[in-house]
């Protein structure tokens, strides 16, 4: 098993250096950069120029592609281009608040898909079935900004159920329990837009897994020897339909990832993500190249846990 | 009020005094504010932009500061001298100031800040500012010790000399926030913008700077020595986020007043408990022509394309009547504003007859002249959305009269790279007519007028300066020359008012409106009233109910 | 993004193949059966619709989707609500909203099928290579395909498009480069798989060259999955240009894609009280994708149900 994680985190490493590679390439063909977004009649263009010079804005693109290499080798991830801020900080204070937003929806897409999954997969071509699958499919259907506003409307703005955006309630000091519930409250809308447009496939599969398990000899014989229904369908069933769904974890972490993007921007969430869409639009070049990484590395680091979880689950499996 | 404040200066001496329970409509509370996009550096002196300025206003205090009329009020100082060869601006300090950690405001804070400014290591883009004082160039080339145009009388009292009479320079001390020498000279000047000061300020203003959130907020308090008193709430909250989204967060009361996109203002407007107000600005929006061409370059077809758009449905439809129309390249609230312009009208006919007298002839739906097609792309700068909506209405509007418009859309800095264009190994050069034709931007005066004069001046065409439409009009180069050392404002008033006519016979810049901004604000933020200045006018007597 | 980039390894749900849930009378499964190839054929029928009226959008466009509805005075017709004139009513800035959504549905259903085609393209090539050469090629190759999948789209779209004027060409371009992995991975596998039966053996032993050999025994078994991954593809590229657009780097306007117009619609006091701005984007963006999802689902049971659920 260690020689695996080792040979995996050695190929990451590569993967990573081209990802950077063709970061930088693209910028290559940048319109502008950072400074330009700061044109205004107050500043000369000499004044602008020489903050360029200092940023190394006017150097080659190579040049500028090695030294930023080299800085990210010493593990500097360098400083913002808008705002001088190190980036490392910058990204640092994003990466919980991402986290927290994908890691709850994805308990709860994987929880909604196991029990979606199994019930359907009971009762297969049945008014039940079609239903949670037409609606499954109705949640991918929708660009996830549209879904998020009408969420706002309706919950927030409507109902008055939830707060519109943020992370907690700025304004209020909360403290203890209470602060924790103001938190959870913020969380509900943009976890249920994640949800909304990512249970379908898991559904999807848990229910194709299950069904499949249920015609398996095992079941079969659990069943003839007079198990209850309910046992079968958990004990045996879900069980074994599970394992194919451990390698979907991995899958499912960049599809999260992009899927915050927009999320975060419409419910005002802190992330990564809206870092992201902003520094692009600031030609903040540091920022975006580091959260590529940050968010490849991620995604790296979340298959090579669910293909060690699918060794351990299954004792068939056998890296080298 | 003003009374009261006398009477407690009397009362307490020097000592800045809390008067927040005779001023306030009530003490204390959290009030949350918000903007559109997040500030990028809270150090004053490093590439302000709108956003940045906004906090900074609240923790920072300048020497004098902008009123409604625009003209200037004492800040920290408390009177200011002008000598008789109006060279020498002499600032008196009040007494007893301090910075929010307590250290005293003295001119050497104030020398420090603007020497900063003319540093060698300086690159926080306002050195041009301040070019204007004697000794600034040579200090900033490294051959002298000091800027010999500013100097320290005693503790209190601080001058400024300028090489030459120099009429905008109010404007720009009133633009300088004024920096802790103690705080901000313990960090070399070249790494300010990556110390932590930059995100912590410590300023002498009305709050202290509590905590910066990236991608949430800024949270400042209540600074008990302000000058002025002891603001009325307790803390103040400044969110960032999406227009939409925080439009929605102001309709649920999360948030107490926050700017409104047009396109939300009448969900405010009906929303019980929310205040729409609609507010005068000092910016306006034209079309940029680039002159250098044939078909730019013939006066014909710029004042045909001035005539064919119908700058009032802009207004009526776009700007859903928030906003107003604009004959010139001033905006019309300002004393700039020639009142006698000629207006332009809506005429798509008298258009039509201009490009045909002009030699201009219909064939099949676009003009042609000397086998030249009157066909011009039209860069669109995303980032506006009304703005971004003129431009198929400008481009229908344009091809009734034969003009073939092609809409490009692209965020400001890939605009950039047409207006300020460079070789392909990166050198500025200077812009040709192949660069652009038409483009979409807005203007404004932050605080002078004589900042138009690296637009409209032939010797500032790129790659020297902001002139990217090419205007030579050596007359109007010469009024802003002189618009800029003349001190009577009678005089200067009617120089700007002749180059504004002469900009509208010219039409270099179509202009095309001059929109409004709207804000929503809660009922319970009492004394909450953007102006001119911006959304902070008098937070230190804002509270709550 | 919103849309999971589904590896038809994804065993069907519901619409799947008849017979594999607990024992069924004949009758009903036929029903079944019935129903679920129903749906794809009612889907299938509906994206038909939207793609005749995409491809005949200037003939039976009621206006020009770029002009403003001047009047005789100059006067424009801004969001005006649905009435004689304009069935839809008009946008924000006096256009036809019908005509709009007919040439948007042209340049959305474009970048779905061109992307996707480029994706399958781009993929079967590259698995084809891969799985018919194998050892140090495939290595190559299915390395650099790992590194693409893992990769978050979105965040080298984003990163992409900022720095490549967005356009209708760019888009597709960005969608389809980035998307090609699950092609690749299924016409690899396919291959691979072929490689050892005994009629490809065979042509190999017979000295056929490679080319050939492929085109004639691997391509023809190697279709279908890719067809459904395809399909789906159509789906997922629509979606993430209207994120695209959400964000500001989708198709430009003034050209109109449903993503684009039902951007433009976001807005509180649009969503609240002038209904005729997002509803026919954002009905057409849902009911196509929908269709799409469906199809692709019954294409999959049509083709091969047993071949689905072999990767899982």
């Amino acid at each position: 098993m260690l020689p695996y994680v080792v040979h995996r985190l050695a190929q990451g490493a590569v993967i990573l250096l081209l990802v950077s590679f063709v970061g930088f390439a693209i910028t290559l063909a940048a319109p502008g950069n950072a400074m330009q977004t700061f044109i205004d009649p107050g500043i000369s263009v000499e004044d602008l120029r020489a903050a360029e010079a200092r940023l190394g804005l006017d150097q080659p693109v190579p040049v500028q592609y090695l030294r930023w290499l080299g800085q990210v080798a010493t593990g500097n991830l360098g400083w913002s281009s808008r705002t001088g801020a190190p980036v490392a900080d910058l990204i640092g204070a994003r990466v919980r608040p991402t986290l927290t937003l994908m890691g709850t929806a994805f308990v709860l897409t994987l929880a909604l898909a196991l029990w979606l999954g199994t019930i359907t997969a009971a009762r297969p071509y049945t008014w039940l079935d079609y239903g949670v699958t037409g609606a499954a499919f109705a949640g991918i259907s929708v660009p996830s900004f549209f879904s998020g506003m009408v969420l706002i409307y309706v919950f927030a703005l409507q109902l008055g159920w939830f707060p519109t955006s943020g992370l907690e309630s700025y304004a209020a000091d909360y403290e203890g329990w209470a602060r924790w519930l103001d938190r959870a409250r913020h969380l509900v809308l943009p976890v249920s837009v994640l949800v909304l447009t990512g249970a379908a496939e898991l559904v999807r599969h848990v229910r194709g897994a299950v069904v499949e398990a249920l015609q398996e000899d095992y079941v079969r014989t659990a069943r003839g020897k007079g198990a209850p229904p309910g046992r079968v369908l958990r004990h045996h069933a879900l069980r074994n339909g599970l394992l194919p769904v451990v390698t979907l974890v991995g899958l499912a972490l960049p599809r999260l990832l992009a899927g915050s993007v927009v999320v975060e921007v419409i419910f005002a969430w802190p992330g990564m993500g809206r870092l992201l869409v902003e520094s692009v639009f600031a030609r903040d070049v540091p920022v975006a190249m580091a959260i590529n990484l940050v968010a490849a590395s991620l995604v790296l680091l979340g298959s090579l846990l669910a293909d060690v979880a699918y060794a351990v689950v299954d004792p068939r499996v056998r890296y080298g | 009020m003003v009374v009261r404040l006398v009477l407690a200066s009397l009362l307490f001496g020097f000592l800045p005094v809390a008067l927040a329970q005779d001023t306030c409509a009530s003490v204390g509370g959290t009030a949350t504010i918000a903007q559109w996009s997040e500030p990028g550096n809270l150090n004053p002196l490093i590439f302000p932009t709108t956003y940045d300025t906004n906090v900074q206003e609240l923790v920072f205090a300048r020497l004098i500061r902008p009123t409604a009329d625009l003209t200037f009020e004492p800040d920290l100082a408390e009177s200011w001298t002008v000598s008789d060869d109006a060279r020498t601006l002499t600032f008196t300090l009040r007494e007893g100031l301090t910075f929010h950690d307590g250290a005293p405001v003295t001119a050497q804070d104030v020398a420090f800040t603007f020497t900063s400014m003319a540093d060698p290591a300086y690159d926080g883009g306002r050195f041009a500012e301040i070019s204007i004082l004697v000794g600034a160039e040579a200090y900033r080339e490294g051959t002298a010790d000091a800027v010999e145009g500013i100097v320290v009388v005693d503790d209190r009292t601080i001058s400024f000399t300028t090489t030459e009479p120099f009429a905008p320079f109010l404007p720009v001390i009133g633009g300088i926030f004024i920096l802790p020498e103690h705080v901000y000279g313990a960090v070399p000047i070249g790494n300010w913008q990556e110390d932590a000061s930059n995100r912590n300020p410590v300023g002498s203003g009305a709050f202290v700077f509590d905590e910066y959130r990236p991608g949430e907020f800024v949270s400042v308090s209540a600074f008990e020595g302000y000058w002025e008193g002891r603001p009325c709430l307790d803390r103040l909250i400044v969110r960032f986020g999406d227009q939409n989204t925080l439009l929605a967060a102001l309709l649920a009361g999360e948030i107490d007043a926050a700017p409104v996109p047009i396109d939300g203002a009448t969900s405010v407007a009906n929303a019980a408990g929310l205040d729409l107000l609609v507010i005068d600005t000092l910016n306006f929006q034209y079309i940029g022509t680039n002159l250098r061409g044939p078909l730019l370059g013939d006066a014909a077809v710029r004042e045909a394309i001035a005539h064919a758009v119908n700058r009032q449905a802009i207004v009526t439809g776009l700007l859903q009547g928030y906003g107003g129309l604009i004959d010139t390249v001033f905006p019309t609230n300002h004393w700039s504003y020639p009142p006698d312009v000629a207006p332009i009208a809506y005429d798509p006919a008298a258009a039509a007859e201009i490009l045909e007298a002009a030699g201009w002839t219909l064939q099949g739906g676009v003009r042609v002249k000397d086998g030249q097609e009157l066909s011009l792309r039209l860069f669109v700068p995303t980032g506006n959305l009304v703005r971004e909506r003129t431009a198929p209405l400008i481009q229908a509007n344009l091809r009734q009269i034969g003009i073939a418009v092609e809409i490009q859309t692209m965020d400001f800095p890939t605009l950039v790279t047409y207006l300020l264009p460079r070789e392909a190994d990166g050198t500025p050069r200077a812009v040709t007519a192949e660069d652009f034709d038409l483009f979409l931007l807005g203007f404004g005066i932050e605080r002078d007028p004589n900042e138009y004069l690296s637009y409209l001046v032939e010797t500032d065409m790129p790659p020297n300066g902001y002139n990217f439409i090419g205007v030579a009009e050596a007359e109007i180069a010469a009024l802003m020359r002189e618009g800029r050392v003349t001190l009577d404002q009678d005089a200067r008033t009617e120089i700007y008012r002749e180059v504004g006519r002469q900009m509208r016979d010219l039409l270099a810049w179509v202009p095309l409106y001059q929109a409004q901004d709207l804000y929503g604000a809660n009922e319970r933020l009492v004394g909450f009233g953007p102006d001119v200045r911006g959304i902070n006018v008098d937070v230190a007597r804002w509270s709550l109910r | 993004m919103t849309v999971p980039a589904t590896p038809p390894a994804a065993p069907p749900a519901p619409l799947g193949p008849p017979g594999c849930g607990r024992a069924e009378g004949p009758a009903r499964r036929t029903w079944r059966a019935f129903r679920r190839h129903r749906l794809a054929l009612v889907s299938a029928a509906v994206l038909l619709v939207a793609g005749v009226a995409a491809v005949a959008a200037p003939w039976i466009a009621p206006h020009d989707p770029y002009d403003l509805a001047i009047g005789a005075n100059g006067e424009i017709a801004f969001a005006a609500p649905p009435n004689g004139t304009f069935p839809l009513g008009t946008d924000a800035i006096g256009r036809d909203v019908l005509s709009r959504l007919l040439y948007g549905g042209r340049v959305s259903l474009s970048i779905g099928l061109v992307a996707a085609l480029v994706a399958i393209t781009v993929g079967s090539v590259l698995g084809l290579v891969a799985g018919w050469f194998g050892g140090w090629t495939d290595r190559v190759v299915s390395r650099f395909a790992d590194a693409v999948a893992t990769f978050p789209a979105l965040f080298l779209i984003l990163t992409i498009s900022s720095f490549v004027a967005p356009s209708v060409v760019s888009v597709i371009a960005i969608i389809g480069f980035l998307s090609w992995m699950p092609a690749f991975r299924l016409m690899r596998a396919e291959v691979l798989k072929l490689r050892t039966t005994v009629y490809v053996e065979a042509a190999r032993a017979l000295g056929g060259p490679h080319v050939r050999i492929m085109a004639v025994h691997l391509l023809p078994n190697a279709i279908p999955p890719i067809v459904v991954q395809a399909t789906l593809g159509v789906a997922e590229a629509i979606l993430t240009e209207s994120a695209l657009s959400f964000l500001g780097l989708g198709v430009q306007p003034p050209v109109a894609s449903w993503g684009n117009m039902l951007a433009d619609a976001r807005s509180i006091t649009v969503l609240s009280s002038q209904p005729w701005l997002w509803i026919p984007p954002g009905a057409a963006i849902f009911v196509t994708v929908l269709c799409i999802n469906f199809l692709g689902d019954g294409l999959r049971d049509a083709i091969n149900p047993r071949a689905t659920r072999q990767r899982l």
